[in-house]
């Protein structure tokens, strides 16, 4: 048997302790002598492995002395290799709605208080540590980077910088003053820091909860000493990194942050896209027809992976849930991703079935992994080489993609020529589901309103001898009396 | 008094704050959680004073230690 190519991961080279390595599916580490004992001493933790039975903390186990993968890791270097559950799809924070950020940041509070309890802590405080896994059928945070519980000794919490740079400052902008984090934490993954985040709070602004005690505070503490340390002869080889701090203080702030964070909310949605599901321009029998369309084809596809890109609030995703192992349900709408989130979170899960006649989807299925991903401006390869954290089209091989009602947006509101689109969409090599938005559909004739251009050169007619060369259509099923229409695309 | 060259700045890791900081908001949060505490014990004796026992879970989110500390004092 043919085993799979060992690859380090770009992403992960800061901890020189260890290494992450994928083989096809697999996901092992590497990890030096000092490193394998205390993970060793951690899996045998009551409280870690209380942590993993409630899916907090990824699932590891050491592979057999004869494991091929084990020992490749090893001849690369390394004293010991552990392996870790995969999750279905990697994202990052820039990708998350609000509250899938939230729910992460109080995931870190809680495997960080759980640690500090019996001794142990989290050496960092990323969002880039945890990961969406749907081993419990529905989108969960958790913590995936294992070799960061070390042992305490009694030590400050040195992650606290950290933690408020990249969960607490971000999530305050978004709840207190409606500002995005993504664009932050896509441009800076080190998140925002105490003196730039204090620049959004102005004035009375910055007695919002939260802010005077994690932003403003050590704003003003960085900034102190800095000008004390940055003169010549301060003194500025004193430091306090082998500070300490009794637990039950640190327990404390914990379980203050944790409260603070539990206070925060979105509220409700403010663009107009998650009421789409029930305002668009489709009557009854044509929408049904459309699920049965994408029905059809994910039951016969039944693919690993489903990108939904332009998911709104998820109904297609939902009925390709029922067939794929995993759904990535991807629109540039914060709110309706936000709303898809709360929904596979909130929703009761119900029993999963493989009946491909049964009507009404929504809640069955929600293995789905929604993401803000904007497709005319899908995430870039970002940090180290551009490629510490891989772009959005570089995780993972789609078996299916849907692509809804966004063609118009692409050509339109994106100004990408149907070549281009087609091009991107033929270079997933996968089947493709999509829908074209004729000239005569009044959703087109809105989003042109506005527009001097007339995007003469977007009609059924190109699209159609644009897909010749790149794609093979397989079926197709005209909708709204034939101003839409549903294609399946195979690769040519 | 001279003010410090700009490039010194740099070599100034702004974390070298953070033993003071997560000192001083770990006693803050410390005396606040003990307020929270003895102010909801009193409030619970008040309330059995009047024969008035309040409905479970009420006061707990804000008065108990958090959960992990009880997990560490076992």
């Amino acid at each position: 048997m043919v085993q799979p190519k060992l690859a380090a991961d770009p992403g992960s080279f800061k901890d020189p302790a260890g290494r992450v390595y994928r083989a096809g599916e697999r996901v092992l580490r590497g990890l030096d002598e000092e490193a394998a004992a205390i993970v060793a001493d951690l899996l045998r933790s009551p409280f870690y492995q209380r942590l993993v039975a409630d899916g907090d903390v990824v699932g590891s186990s050491w592979p057999g002395a004869a494991d091929a993968a084990r020992g490749s890791v090893l001849a690369d270097g390394w004293h010991a290799a552990i392996e870790h559950d995969p999750v279905p799809f990697l994202t990052w924070p820039y990708e998350w709605p609000f509250s899938m950020l939230k729910d992460a940041a109080l995931l870190q509070l809680r495997c960080l208080a759980a640690s500090v309890a019996n001794g142990w802590v989290l050496k960092d405080a990323t969002p880039f540590n945890i990961q969406y896994s749907l081993a419990t059928g529905a989108p969960q945070p958790v913590f995936i980077d294992v070799p960061s519980f070390t042992p305490r000794n009694g030590a400050y919490w040195h992650g606290h910088r950290q933690f408020c740079a990249t969960f607490l400052a971000p999530l305050l902008l978004t709840a207190h003053l409606g500002v995005p984090f993504a664009p932050l934490l896509k441009a800076a993954p080190e998140g925002v820091p105490p003196e730039q985040a204090i620049k959004y709070f102005p004035g009375l602004r910055r007695f919002r909860r939260g802010v005077p005690a994690h932003i403003w505070f050590p704003a003003r503490a960085e900034r102190a000493l800095r000008q004390r340390r940055g003169a010549p002869g301060a003194g500025g080889e004193r430091n306090y990194i082998e500070g300490k701090q009794s637990q039950r203080t640190l327990l404390a702030l914990l379980s203050s942050l944790t409260r603070l964070i539990r206070r925060l909310a979105y509220g409700k949605p403010r663009s107009a896209w998650p009421a789409y599901t029930r305002s668009h321009s489709y009557d009854g029998a044509d929408f049904e027809r459309k699920k049965a369309f994408v029905r059809r084809h994910a039951a016969a596809l039944r693919p690993h992976l489903t990108w939904d890109l332009g998911a709104n609030t998820g109904v297609f995703a939902r009925v390709a849930a029922r067939y794929s192992g995993t759904v990535v349900a991807a629109d540039a709408d914060h709110d309706a991703v936000e709303t898809l989130y709360r929904s596979l979170r909130d929703d009761k899960p119900q029993r999963r079935t493989n009946r491909a006649d049964q009507p009404g989807e929504s809640g069955e299925c929600r293995n789905i992994i929604p993401v803000v991903v904007d497709v005319a401006n899908p995430s870039p390869g970002v940090g180290w080489a551009g490629s510490e954290r891989a772009a959005f089209d570089a995780r993972g091989q789609p078996g299916l993609v849907l692509c809804l009602a966004l063609i118009h947006h692409l050509r339109v509101a994106a100004n990408v020529p149907l070549p281009m689109v087609l091009d991107w969409l033929r270079s997933l090599s996968a089947p493709v589901v999509i829908e074209f938005v004729g000239r005569e559909d009044e959703m087109f004739r809105a989003i042109i309103a506005s527009k001097r251009e007339r995007y003469e050169d977007y009609s059924a007619a190109s699209f159609e001898a644009h897909l010749s060369g790149r794609f093979q259509i397989r079926d197709r099923l005209p909708l709204k009396g034939g101003v839409r229409e549903l294609f399946l695309l195979l690769p040519a | 008094m001279p003010s410090a060259p700009p490039l010194l700045f740099a070599y100034v890791d702004p974390g070298a704050a953070g033993f003071v900081i997560v000192t001083i908001l770990g006693f803050l949060a410390a005396v606040g959680y003990t307020i929270r505490y003895r102010f909801a014990q009193l409030k619970r004796r008040v309330r059995k004073l009047f024969g008035r026992d309040a409905p479970e879970g009420e006061d707990g989110e804000e008065a108990d230690p958090p959960a992990a500390a009880r997990d560490a004092e076992g």
